[in-house]
Formats: C-alpha cells, structure tokens, sequence
C-alpha cells in the first residue's frame, strides 16, 4: 500500500539538518521529532477517510 | 503488493487457500470470503486436495522464530524495507546504550530494547499469518480493540515529552520517574477502551 510515511519522512530529515544548520539546536535537542512526525502520520493516516480505497 | 498474475496491478486480496495476492480481475468472491479460480474449482471438485495443497505457503510460527533475529522476520514475509528499518532501529538503540548518555536515556532506551525485540517476532507472526489466513495485514504499530491507532499515540506523547525535557520545561530525567505512571495510565486506557468495545458489541 502506498503511504505518505516515506516522502514525508525524508521532509522531516531534511527539514531537521536544516534546523541543525541554521540554528543553534543540533539532533541531540531535536531527535524527539523523528518520534512525533510519524506517529501524527499514522495518526492521520488511521482517521483518514477510506472511501475509494481498495486496501480498506 | 501486485498480483501474482498480472504483475503491473496492485493486489486488492488474498487467496484464502493459497495466498496468492490477486487484482479484482482474479478476485473470486463467495459471500465475503476470497478465492482465486484455481482454488476456487480446486475446492469444488476435490476440497481435501484443495486445502493440504496451499497451506505450507507462509508459516507464521517459521517467521516468528525468525524474528527473533533482527529483521529476520520481516525478510521471511518479504517486507525487505522494514526489515531493514528493524534493523537500523535496533542497532540505533543498541548504540544510544553503548554510548555516554543520562540515566533518563538510559531507562528509555533499556525499556524500548526490549519493547521492540518482542515487537519483531510478533509482527512477524501476525503479517505471516494474516498472509496465509486471507486477512488484510495488521498495520505497523499495535491498535486497540476499538481501532485506535495506540501505537502512534504513544509515539506523539513520549516525542513530545522528550521535546519539552530538551528545551528545558521537563526535567532532564522525568522518564525515569515517570515511566511506571505511563505504563499504568497505558494500562487503564486499553482496558477502558476494551470495556468499550465490549459493550458496543453487545
């Protein structure tokens, strides 16, 4: 089944090495995100309507 | 996943005798159950031949043996990216112990090891045996009776908890405090909800 959990995955990375970059906040402060971002995913995923789905 | 005859359509079910991933076209429906044609004249004709024949197709008690080992589990049902996210989670967590980090961490970490070493084996089971049953797969994190998407809930909570430890409005070491409540509030939660679901049911 396709999700958005990949593409939106590597957003996260990104966004966060970009944070990493630009700010004085490194992975070591910011890694909880990488916990928070998939977990909304899924999240969404689950309360996202299943109309026209095949997969159910 | 596509189905096993025609290979560029994604696979709507499964074959409940043989596991064979079929597109509407090779769906043979009988009152809700999902057959593809071989089985399904197998089954008219000659229903014991029919069911030893497809059986030995995905043991789940094989793929939950072998997830014990890291990944392992997940390369048995075919899932190859997420054994390979099993494997660089567990050895991610393996490295956050090895190295220098406070006794927060250290309980998180501990306590998620050995969360997630259960986890492999299990979901293994319960992919391989969704397979051979039919069923459609579980999904990636655990649900409640009801449904609802615990697994992740708990993913948003601790990330958010950690977050705030980060930045200074938690103490640093609030998990290893506080986890015993957590587990009991997890606790009650999936009992309520399973009252729930009971109760809806009848």
């Amino acid at each position: 089944m396709r999700t958005l959990m990949g593409p939106i995955m590597i957003i996260t990375i990104g966004v966060l090495f970009l944070l990493r970059e630009f700010t004085r906040f490194g992975i070591g402060e910011l890694w909880p995100i990488l916990l928070i971002v998939p977990g909304i995913v899924l999240v969404a995923q689950h309360m996202a309507s299943r109309e026209g789905h095949i997969d159910g | 996943m596509k189905c096993a005859v025609h290979g560029d359509l994604d696979a709507t079910g499964y074959c409940r005798n043989c596991g064979k991933a079929m597109c509407p076209q090779c769906t043979r429906d009988v009152n809700g159950a999902l057959y593809c044609e071989p089985c399904l004249g197998t089954l008219l004709v000659a229903p014991q031949a029919a069911v030893v024949a497809a059986r030995s197709s995905s043991n789940p008690g094989l793929a939950a043996v072998l997830g014990f080992i890291p990944g392992l589990g997940a390369v048995y049902n075919g899932e190859y990216l997420k054994a390979l996210i099993q494997v660089l989670i567990f050895g991610g967590i393996i490295a956050g112990l090895a190295s220098d980090i406070s006794t927060g961490y250290i309980v998180f970490l501990s306590i998620a090891l050995g969360c997630f070493y259960l986890y492999m084996p299990i979901d293994a089971y319960r992919v391989a045996r969704a397979r051979r049953m039919g069923e459609p797969e579980p999904g990636v994190l655990p649900e409640s009776a009801t449904g609802r998407p615990v697994g992740a809930i708990v993913l948003i909570v601790l990330g958010v908890l950690f977050l705030m430890a980060n930045f200074g409005i938690l103490q640093e070491d609030w998990f290893s405090k506080a986890w015993p409540v957590g587990l009991i509030a997890l606790g009650v939660w999936l009992v309520w909800d399973r009252m729930n679901a009971n109760s809806r049911r009848d």
